[in-house]
């Protein structure tokens, strides 16, 4: 699904920020990322977003270079992946329900379809009957959740989670977790970059770890 | 590489253009429902830019009063004779009747000075300084209406320099002298509200862009989280073009409304002061194939300013 090889991202007048990653995530697998800040995480998961071109070396999603293609084609290979981020990202100005139904208005379905499926996202992350409440008004294990519900409510093959937990207690930072592991078990590609090592030892999944833009270790 | 550009999913499909319209129409709606949510500010540029506009329709509005009204003139191209003093009532009776047989000549109407003197002495205001005079300065006058066929300058002038070797006739008068320069100051005028046009279309250009600009630096965050989310640039823009179309057409349309409102206000004592003149002038309302091209141009500078705004902040964010 996702294939890194010997990718280097070097900013302009900066250090190199990854130095020859190459890993590769098989389609229906779940991982983690995890290093200190300034270990290069930001910038493999902006390669992935397609907000940073690498220097060298090539990123493969679902088979096609990343890396390479058109400005105009970026918007169409960034739906493959459902991202999900620390701070959470949604639009305080917009109901649950139309924060959760923007990936499907961008990409042209009809109400009856997007209120059926934006139930459903919400179903699954626990959220049914909140629908017509603001952001503001939840919780932060709640607001996570919406991200989440409108990461997956296009039903990428790929979920892409920057620090999902970063600002959560570990009793929900576990309900997130457990809400990625549900996604993993019907098929869907899960990479979350995260800090936190206790709750990445306990989940007991395939961790890649990154020191100083290096991968120094890469295991299952 | 041809062939891993091909799975891009594009939505070509049998729903791309429902789906497409869909998207318009959300817009669409969702573009009128910001406005409602800031209507003073949206009231503010609206006007700012019907104010600006309504200065080159205004002034090209008066141009065409202006025009209609030496266009009115020119219709009845009369032709004053003004006698001798010494000439009597029958004789210029006598004169006015063999010009009337004139075939160039399609009316003659003799003014006695006896009844020039009681009209002006009516409407002019001098009615005491006229009767200290004791005599009548006046001389009599025949207004010559030339015939329809004479519609060339050669052909009244070649009337003019007949009539002028008269021996009775003192002083021929044509008015197209000042009717010339008329129209020529009112060329040099729609010139000059061409160039008013031209500078004000860019100011409100400006003012579009710069609403633009600070409504997607309000929308930054959520400009972000749309396109890492898998928004098109037509997607971002769509809103805020929308945003441009509304300004120019509701600009357009309240610039209109200001120059027939001021139209309105003026016709009265317009129409007051022709019939002083004894005519039945009165200012004409801006056509609405004029109203109708101010509005489509309004808008166009309100879609091309978003645009401009808004490619160049996306094309800054794209990697």
């Amino acid at each position: 699904m996702l294939q890194f090889i010997n990718v280097s991202k070097r900013y302009p007048g900066g250090a190199d920020a990854l130095k020859n990653i190459s890993f590769e995530l098989e389609k229906g697998e779940m991982a983690f990322l995890t290093g200190h800040s300034g270990a290069g995480k930001s910038t493999l998961l902006k390669l992935i977003a397609i907000l940073e071109r690498s220097t060298q070396g090539q990123v493969m999603l679902d088979n096609q270079n990343i890396g390479r293609i058109s400005k105009r084609n970026v918007p169409y290979a960034r739906r493959k992946i459902g991202m999900i981020f620390q701070d959470h990202r949604l639009l305080h100005d917009r109901t649950v329900f139309d924060n959760v139904a923007l990936p499907l208005i961008i990409a042209g379905l009809d109400r009856h379809e997007i209120q059926r499926r934006v139930r459903a996202a919400l179903d699954k992350v626990n959220l049914l009957g909140k629908e017509q409440r603001y952001p503001i008004t939840l919780s932060g294990g709640e607001q996570q959740r919406i991200g989440i519900a409108r990461a997956v409510v296009n039903r990428p093959p790929m979920i892409l989670a920057d620090e999902p937990t970063g600002n959560l207690d570990p009793t929900l930072s576990e309900e997130i977790m457990q809400l990625f592991e549900q996604f993993n078990q019907v098929g869907v590609t899960v990479l979350v970059a995260s800090h936190d090592i206790s709750l990445i030892e306990r989940m007991g999944y395939r961790t890649l770890q990154l020191s100083q833009g290096e991968m120094v270790s890469n295991h299952g | 590489m041809a062939s891993r550009r091909s799975n891009i999913q594009r939505p070509v499909n049998l729903f791309s253009l429902r789906s497409y319209l869909l998207i318009h129409l959300h817009t669409f709606f969702a573009s009128l429902g910001r406005f409602s949510r800031a209507p003073f500010n949206f009231m503010m540029t609206v006007s700012v830019i019907a104010i600006t506009l309504s200065l080159p329709s205004g002034l090209l509005v008066s141009i065409s009063n202006l025009q209609s009204l030496s266009g009115q003139i020119d219709l009845n191209n009369n032709i004053s004779l003004f006698l001798n003093q010494s000439v009597s009532l029958e004789h210029a009776t006598k004169l006015t009747n063999s010009l009337n047989k004139n075939e160039k000549v399609s009316q003659a109407v003799l003014i006695n000075k006896q009844a020039a003197l009681e009209e002006f002495r009516q409407y002019s205001g001098f009615g005491s300084a006229i009767s200290a005079l004791g005599s009548n300065p006046l001389p009599h006058v025949i207004q010559i209406t030339p015939n329809a066929s004479l519609n060339n300058r050669t052909a009244l002038e070649s009337l003019v320099n007949e009539l002028k070797q008269q021996p009775d006739i003192q002083l021929v008068q044509m008015d197209m002298g000042w009717l010339d320069r008329l129209n020529g100051i009112l060329n040099i005028a729609q010139r000059g509200v061409s160039i008013i046009t031209i500078l004000l279309g860019f100011a409100v250009l400006l003012i579009v862009s710069n609403t633009i600009r600070l409504e997607l630096q309000n929308r930054r965050d959520e400009i972000d989280i749309t396109r890492l989310i898998g928004a098109t640039r037509a997607f971002i823009m769509r809103p805020f073009i929308y945003s441009g179309f509304w300004y120019g057409f509701l600009g357009g349309i309240f610039a209109c409304i200001l120059v027939n409102l001021s139209v309105w206000l003026i016709d009265g004592p317009t129409s007051s002061l022709s019939t002083l003149y004894n005519s039945a002038f009165s200012l004409a309302f801006m056509p609405l194939s004029h109203a109708i091209l101010w509005v489509l141009f309004s808008i166009s500078l309100g879609i091309i300013g978003s645009w401009i705004v808004v490619s160049r902040y996306l094309s800054e964010l794209e990697s």
